[in-house]
This record gives structure tokens, sequence and C-alpha cells, in this order.
């Protein structure tokens, strides 16, 4: 069921991105808003779905050990990640091209006055902060798992 | 005519053998006790003691040997009811002359006096 | 103004994206490590699937992160605005196909886990049955070694009194409750001489008193065993056995009586020693009282028959006083030779042993009696051995036994009649017989003859004591006295009646053998 409508929202968003166009930002957009809303949702329902994993193996007795703690790590920051980015799109469609000084260049600034949504974007371009640290412990989660594994099989 | 002494327990016995003998015309002194037997021999002339074996105090052997050590010609006649070869033997040997088997024939009795007076 | 630089974010935008590309791949490599260690893991299978659609979306996001960087950044903006929906869309797709695996997981896991704990509940249970499997077969081993050995044990048991069963001298005999034999040991067939099957012989006929019979049943019913009971048995040849019965009941589980088993012991052969024994006790006592009266009868007799033949001298010869005398001193005198008699028979005196020749002791009292015998018209035939091993023994005592033997058949043959005395040798030792050819021995005295005082004589004639002092003597020298009549030999002239045989052995006296005090 979940994959017939996955694979639905899928084909609609691609074909949405293909015959609708729009005017290029600087920064990667998304179009028209439909692309942009699912864009936003598939955000939240990642963020969700991380959420529910981080729950799930904690409410598991069975998925104890020091490997499974390293997922629910990369859970939650991952979870935070995808908040991030979803900010940090909404604050970028509240943006325009004056707000930019030297745009697409090294010396890309943006301009002052600042006031709250300019420094969202800014903190919020830097999302590989959490993001990379999310794969870091997802890389660990997983090889933990794997030597505990690898133990067991030789017992 | 010989002095004769018996010797035996039982009155009657004595008197009987006194009795015969004295028909014979010997002098028979009789004794009962061994005591007063021997004293006799010790002091009156004998010719003949006729001794029964089986006494109350002494053995008759007993007497045969003390009367012959005070007279050792002493012919001597061992009455007996029970002979066997070891009493007659030491008998023999003590000097017994003779040997008489109770219960004492009268002929027998006479016959064997007479013989061992004669030797 | 105060501008903020992005150029911070742009190069964290640009060395995150292509670590984060890195991370992904390492991540989804050790994840295929694990779902291929452990292919049956449906978790493994789903990080797996997880990783990939992360790898994906890292490099898609990574990638278009890059590209758009160097692109705008090299003044390539159409180039940008058209792949910049294709990188968005690819993105958000990865994003979702990302939730959608993370979602599908729930409902995967839990089939998985209810799958995982029915298989493991089975895995459990068949743990459990092999468990068990394997007690069972150590418990069927074990069953089996004892059965083995209790079998084992159960036949040796059984072979052991099988063995004490056959082996047993005495009589050992199972029932039923009818009184038919079931079982009987060899020993049990033999003594009893069963000669007819087994199965058809009543035990309760074996009794030969009627009053045995019922006391066995009787005892048998009421107390359920019986001890030491003295029967006689009858057996089939007709003879009889003294038997020492001992005997239980065999029960069913409820009591009742369902046959009986026992052991009889062979007592005749005791009962003989013993009867012997105690003839033999009697003899002796017998002998020491007759010895102790006839001591103190010797004294008075004495002094009667002396004053008797004292006072036949008084009387005329021809006189009655003297003839009545006669008559007492003719009684005092047998008197005395009773007493004699008595003495001879209960004395235990030294006998004098040497080594002596049967053939002349009873030429020497033949000598002296045989012309007697000839005026009673008795012949005497002489059958002896030439070779005659000497025997050890006292040759008066010895005259003494052919005296006795040869009065007895004088007086058996009052009409006159023929003695025959004779002697063989062999290897049980020397024999002597002497048969006559008289009246005979009745059945019913049998028994009785070498009883002390036992005589057919009349009263005066004879003391009783003549055979039981040979008897005395036989024993004193280590022999065995035996008799029997009719006659052994017999004669086919007319005059003879069916006689008297008395046999005699005594142990042969080789030369050189050292003398026995006891022999």
């Amino acid at each position: 069921m979940a994959s017939k409508k996955i694979r639905e929202i899928v084909i609609a968003v691609l074909v949405l991105l293909v015959t609708t166009t729009d005017s290029a930002w600087a920064l990667q957009s998304h179009g028209a808003p439909e692309g942009v809303y699912v864009h936003q949702i598939a955000h939240l329902l990642f963020a969700g779905a991380l959420i529910y994993l981080y729950w799930h193996t904690r409410r598991t007795p069975t998925l104890a050990g020091r490997g499974w703690k390293y997922l629910q790590t990369f859970c939650i920051i991952f979870a935070c990640w995808n908040i991030v980015a979803l900010a940090g799109h909404e604050a970028f469609s509240f943006l325009s091209a004056e707000d930019f000084i030297d745009k697409n260049s090294w010396n890309e600034r943006i301009a002052g006055p600042l006031n709250f949504t300019k420094v969202l974007y800014f903190i919020t371009k830097m999302d590989h902060l959490l993001f990379v640290p999310a794969m870091l412990a997802l890389v660990i989660s997983l090889r933990t798992l794997y030597a505990d594994a690898a133990r067991e099989e030789q017992k | 005519m010989a002095n004769i002494l018996v010797l035996d327990d039982v009155l009657d016995a004595v008197i009987l053998v006194q009795k015969i003998l004295s028909r014979q015309g010997h002098q028979v002194e009789v004794y009962t006790k061994e005591e007063d037997a021997i004293d006799h021999v010790a002091s009156q002339p004998v010719d003949l003691a006729i001794l029964d074996i089986k006494l109350k105090k002494m053995n008759g052997i007993q007497v045969l040997a003390e009367m012959k050590k005070l007279r050792p010609d002493l012919r001597v006649i061992m009455l007996t009811g029970y002979p066997t070869i070891e009493t007659a033997r030491e008998a023999v040997n003590l000097g017994a002359g003779e040997y008489c088997v109770k219960p004492i024939d009268k002929q027998e009795l006479e016959e064997k006096v007479a013989e061992i007076l004669a030797r | 103004m105060i501008s903020l630089p992005l150029l911070p974010a742009v190069i964290i935008d640009f060395s995150g994206s292509a670590i984060a590309i890195v991370l992904s791949f390492m991540a989804l490599r050790y994840s295929r490590l694990l779902a291929r260690l452990q292919p049956n893991n449906f978790i493994w299978g789903f990080l797996f699937y997880f990783c990939i659609a992360m790898a994906a979306f890292s490099l898609s996001r990574g990638v278009g992160h890059i590209v758009r960087i160097l692109l705008l950044f090299s003044d390539h903006n159409e180039m940008w605005k058209q792949l910049s929906p294709l990188s968005g869309g690819s993105n958000t797709m990865l994003m979702i196909s990302a939730a959608a695996v993370t979602i599908y997981y729930h409902k995967g896991l839990d089939a998985y886990k209810a799958l995982r704990t029915e298989a493991e509940k089975l895995a459990e249970a068949n743990a459990k049955l092999q468990a068990s499997a394997g007690q069972l077969q150590e418990l069927n081993a074990l069953l089996e070694q004892k059965v083995e050995e209790r079998t084992r044990n159960l036949s040796e048991s059984e072979k052991k009194f099988r063995n004490f069963f056959e082996n047993s001298k005495d009589i050992i005999y199972f029932c039923d409750k009818d009184g038919f034999i079931t079982s009987i040991n060899t020993s049990g067939r033999k003594l009893l001489g069963l000669k007819k099957p087994v199965n058809s012989v009543t035990f309760y006929d074996l009794f030969a008193a009627t009053e045995d019979r019922k006391k066995y049943v009787a005892e048998l019913q009421s107390k359920g065993f019986v001890s030491d009971l003295e029967m006689e048995c009858r057996l089939e040849d007709g003879s009889t056995r003294h038997i020492l019965l001992s005997a239980n009941t065999i029960s069913d589980r409820h009591g009742k009586m369902t046959g009986c088993e026992g052991i009889g012991k062979d007592m005749t052969r005791l009962k003989t020693i013993t009867e012997q024994l105690i003839n033999h006790e009697k003899m002796a006592s017998v002998g020491q009282m007759a010895a102790g009266v006839a001591h103190e009868i010797n004294t008075p007799l004495g002094i009667i028959l002396g004053y008797t033949q004292l006072l036949m001298d008084d009387f005329e010869p021809e006189s009655e006083m003297h003839t009545n005398l006669t008559v007492v001193e003719r009684q005092a005198k047998a008197c005395r030779r009773i007493v004699a008699d008595l003495l001879r028979f209960s004395r235990q005196s030294e006998s004098i042993k040497t080594s002596v020749d049967l053939n002349r002791v009873i030429e020497e009292v033949l000598s002296v009696t045989e012309h007697t015998l000839g005026i009673h018209q008795i012949t005497v035939i002489r059958d002896f051995a030439d070779e005659l091993s000497p025997v050890f023994g006292d040759a008066e005592k010895l005259r003494q036994i052919f005296i006795n033997l040869i009065n007895n058949a004088q007086y058996a043959m009052s009409e006159g009649g023929k003695i025959i005395i004779a002697t063989r040798e062999d290897d049980d030792g020397v024999h002597f017989s002497v048969t006559d050819t008289g009246t005979g021995i009745p059945a019913e005295i049998k028994n009785r003859i070498f009883d002390p005082f036992f005589t057919t004589k009349d009263v005066g004639k004879g003391t009783g004591l003549g055979l039981s002092v040979t008897y005395g003597i036989v024993q004193e020298h280590g022999g065995t006295v035996g008799m029997e009549s009719p006659a052994a030999h017999s004669d086919a002239s007319g005059t003879s009646g069916p006689g008297s045989t008395f046999h005699i052995t005594l142990p042969a006296f080789p030369p050189g053998t050292a003398f026995k005090e006891d022999m």
C-alpha cells in the first residue's frame, strides 16, 4: 500500500517538476509552490519517520546495545536536520534578490539590516553541521552492530 | 594240727571257715579287723593265714605284705571274689601260696589248706 | 551596513556534502556486510535498504549542492536553472522513500518479531523434545542394562538354587494341593526308590503309618508347616525308611493352599546306629549293675554254700536230711555259676592279646568238647582254610566264643546232628562259622538272641549270657558277628532241621604290624 502511494507521489512530483519551471533563484528553489510544498512535507515526513524509528528502537527490548544507541542518536540528529532544512527553505522563500550582495560569488553576502529571517537563513545554510554528524552516527552505529554480530557469529 | 588265722570283714564268713577248718582239727583264730589280725601275727605263732582281699580299711594285699614282714615264712591263702591277673600276680609276688575264689567250696578249701600245710 | 558573509556557509555546504556522501557509502558498506553476515535477520535487511535510501539521498543532495555551487559560482546560472528541479525532485523522492522504508519497517518488525517468537518457541520445544528424547534413550539404555543385570542375577540365583536342589543329599520335594508330587530332586527319587513317573505318586501314600500321615496333613492345614516330623516311609519295594520331615504350605495371593514343599532327611541309618548305641549302653549298664550285684551276692552265697556243706557232714549220706541238703548245695552251686558267668560277662578285665591262630584255637576247643559231642550223637565236620592269617586276640576269650557256639549248637540238636566249623580268609578279614543242623532260630527271636539274659533254655539250664558274652568278645576284638537261620549250608541228609549258622569276622593280624591298644 505504502509503496504504491510513494510511487504515485514520486511520479507526481517528477511530472510537476519537469513540467513546471519558474524563474531560477540564486539558490536552489523548487519552482511552483506545489513542488515546494511537497518538498517541505517530505522533510516533515522524513523527520516523523526518524522520530518513529527512534521511539520504536528505544521501546523494543531486543534492540539493545551500543549500536542501537548510536542509531537512535542518528535519528534524533537527522530529524533535527530535517526541521532545520525545512526552516531554511521557509526562510529563503521570504527573501528576495535585494537581500543579497554579490550573489553567486565567493564574496556573497547577506545585506543588512539583519532581521530574524536573514539570520535564520544564514544559520540554516550551515545545515551540514548537523547532516555530517548524523551520518557519522549512522556509520558508527552500523559498524558497532556489525562488529557485535560478527563476534556472535564466531561463537 | 596248725595255727590258722582267718581275716574277712564279714563275720559269718570267718566263722564258717573256722568251723570248716576246726573240724579238720586245726586251731583257728578269726578276725574281722585288720589291725587285730596283724597284731596276732606279730605276737602269736601262725602257720597259715587266710586273707580276704576286699577288706574294710586296708587292701588284703597290703595286709599280706605286713604279715609277711612280720613273719616271712608265713603261708597265705588269698580269698577273692574277683580274681584279676594283677592281684594274682601281686599276691604271688608277695608270697601268697594259694588263691581261692569266692564263694568258697568247702571241699576245695579243705584240699587247698591241706596241700599248703604239707609244703 | 552589517552583512553576513556567506562564504563559511558555502564552504561548509561544499565540504559537508562531500563528507556526507562518503559517510553514507561507508554506512551502506557496513549495512551490506551485516545483511550478508546474518541474511535471515530482518532488521539488518531493513537497515540495508535504509542505508541505500540514505546513500542515494546523500548522493543526490550532495551532488546537487556541489553542482549548484560550481555552476552558480562559474556563471552557469541557466544550466543550474535546468538542473535545479531535478535535483530538488530527486531529493524529495528519496526523502519520501527513506521515510517509507522506515514506516514499512514497523509492520515488518512486528511480523518478524511474531515469527521470531514462534520460531524460538519451536526451537525451544524442539530442544526440549531432543533433551527428552536423549533422556529417554538414556533411561532406556539404563533399563536394558538393569534388566540384563536382573536376568543374569536371576539366572545365577536360579542356577544356584537349582544346583542346591539337585545336589542336596536330602529329599526335597514339591507337592500340589492333592498331595501329588510335582517336583522332587534326584536324591529324593533315589532314597524313596521312585521308579514311576513322579506325578502319579501321592506323597501321602508314602506314609507307612496312618497316624503319621494324619498328623502331617493336620499340621499342614492348621499351622501351615510341619517341623521335624519323624515318620516311617514305605518304599515301592516294601522296605521302610525312617524319615525326618519338615514341610510348609505354598499359598497363593489369597492365602489358599496351592501345594506344599518340604525336606526329608533319611534317618534310617542314624536310627539304627542310635538303637545299637542304646543297646550297647544298656548292655554296659547292665554289665556294671551285674558286676555290682554279683560281687555283693558272692559273699552271702559263699556262706550259704559253706554252711550247707558243713551241715551235710553232720548227717548220714543216705539220710533224708543229707539228701535235702544236697539239693540246697546244688542250687547254691548253680547260683555260683550264674554269678560267675555274670561277672565274666561284665568283666572289663584286660585280656592278654597275642597273635592267635584260629584253627589251632578251634582244635583246642574241639579236643575238649568233641568227645562229649560224640556222646550226644553229634559229628563235627571241619572245613578249615589251609593258610589262615593270625588274629590279634585273647586266646582264652576266643576259646570262650567257640565253647559258647558249640554249646548252643549242641543244645539245638537234642537228637544229634552235625556241627560244621568253617574258616576262611579274604580282604575283609578272617571268617569262621559254626553251623548246626538243629532246630534253627525262629524269626521273632532273631533280634534278641544277643541280648543279655535272653535264653530259650529252661530255668537253671542256661544263663542267657552265652551269646551276649560272645558278642562282647567279638566287639573287643574289633570284629563282627552275624547269624543266619535257616543255615547257610544245608545238608541233604534227612535228620537235619533248618539249622543255624553263626558267622564271625575278625580282622587279620599280619605279622610285623605294630600292636594297637584298642584293636
